[in-house]
């Protein structure tokens, strides 16, 4: 379905490239908007990535995802704006955390203690593993995605993240074991 | 710890997650079936991942309201975008009046080059210091120059009448309209 869409873009049709856009507007907004702390720039990035998207339709290769395609012109477009702007930019380096799901006071506060746990074992973890880790769990991307999206190879993405899971959960055993006594 | 256990380790974590090939799996699958150690650390992974889940939010389900008319937006940029692209004229080269600078750059040369020869530098050699330059090509250099010129002044004078043409016309026409 997708890749029909794609050809079809490619082929210059606008309401192919309207529905592509549909489908990964909110994903990219998210992608964008959770990594800066200023709603409208998040915005603007989106519209430019998918605008530069559509005028180098042509270039993209069938053979990776055009979600990590479209992703890869939006970090790219990030970073060019972060480097111009120097320090200006608003970046957040944290991460989303779910809500508890239940009312309960005593859950809550095991909910909160845990949430301190996994911050701190993120925390720990070197920044660019930490990108990783945020582009697996928070923006849902596999393997391959963030892989084409970073310019890394598969086998790089797969160790790093090995490496930084068994980081943080060595990190987070030691937590429990503190706990536990 | 085994050979095999040192070898699947790695492949624990996306065994859980089914992300292995076929193959990879059945062999995490049959060993773990027997090796103790192997199932506790998946145990391990598993109650690693839980509360991972349990605490990080993904971005679909984040407070982070996409703004409803986003996506719009983009489309119609894409389509005015479209419409510039197709209604964009070709770009063309104006060759009257690109040729213009072309000759300046030419006569600044064919200046430089009268100056050094009259100078006496090169009284005796046209041509200049340069050995390679042969007196032929002294003589296309020279044609060449003035075919240039000749090109610059013919253009300058076509460009010069159709803007007067072109401002008469317009002040006729301004003329009317007050009119």
């Amino acid at each position: 379905m997708e890749a029909e869409l794609v050809e079809r873009a490619r082929q210059r049709e606008v309401e192919a490239f309207a529905l592509l856009v549909q489908i990964h507007t909110p994903g990219l907004y998210h992608f964008l908007r959770s990594r800066l702390q200023n709603p409208q720039l998040a915005e603007d990035l989106t519209q430019e990535a998918f605008l530069r998207a559509w005028q180098a339709i042509d270039a993209f290769r069938s053979s990776c995802s055009f979600r990590s395609w479209l992703y890869r012109i939006a970090w790219n477009l990030m970073l060019t704006e972060a480097g111009r702007r120097k320090r200006e930019i608003p970046w957040d380096d944290g991460f989303l955390f779910a809500d508890p799901a239940s009312g309960n006071p005593t859950e809550r506060l095991e909910h909160e203690a845990e949430r301190r746990e996994v911050q701190s074992a993120l925390t720990a973890l070197a920044p660019e593993d930490r990108e990783l880790v945020r582009m697996l769990y928070q923006d849902e991307l596999s393997y391959a995605e963030i892989s084409e999206l970073l310019g890394l190879p598969l086998g790089t993405v797969k160790t790093r993240l090995h490496r930084a899971r068994g980081r943080m959960r060595a990190h987070l055993e030691s937590q429990w074991e503190v706990a536990a006594k | 710890m085994s050979e095999t256990c040192l070898l699947l380790e790695p492949l624990l974590y996306d065994y859980l997650h089914g992300l292995l090939a076929e193959e990879e799996t059945a062999s995490v699958r049959a060993h773990t079936a027997h090796c103790t150690r192997c199932q506790a650390e998946l145990a391990r992974w598993r109650s690693f991942d839980q509360r991972l889940q349990r605490q990080l939010a993904s971005s679909s389900s984040t407070a982070h309201q996409v703004p409803l008319h986003l996506s719009q937006q983009v489309i119609r940029a894409v389509r005015s975008e479209q419409r510039a692209a197709a209604t964009e004229p070709p770009i063309q080269i104006d060759w009257v009046r690109g040729g213009a600078p072309i000759a300046t750059v030419l006569l600044a040369l064919m200046a430089a080059r009268l100056i050094h020869w009259l100078g006496g530098g090169a009284a005796a050699d046209p041509v200049g210091t340069d050995p390679a330059l042969t007196e032929q090509a002294a003589l296309l250099f020279w044609t060449l120059s003035g075919l240039m010129l000749c090109y610059a002044v013919v253009a300058s004078l076509w460009d010069g009448t159709c803007r007067r043409l072109s401002l008469n016309r317009d002040s006729q026409l301004a003329g009317r309209s007050d009119d």
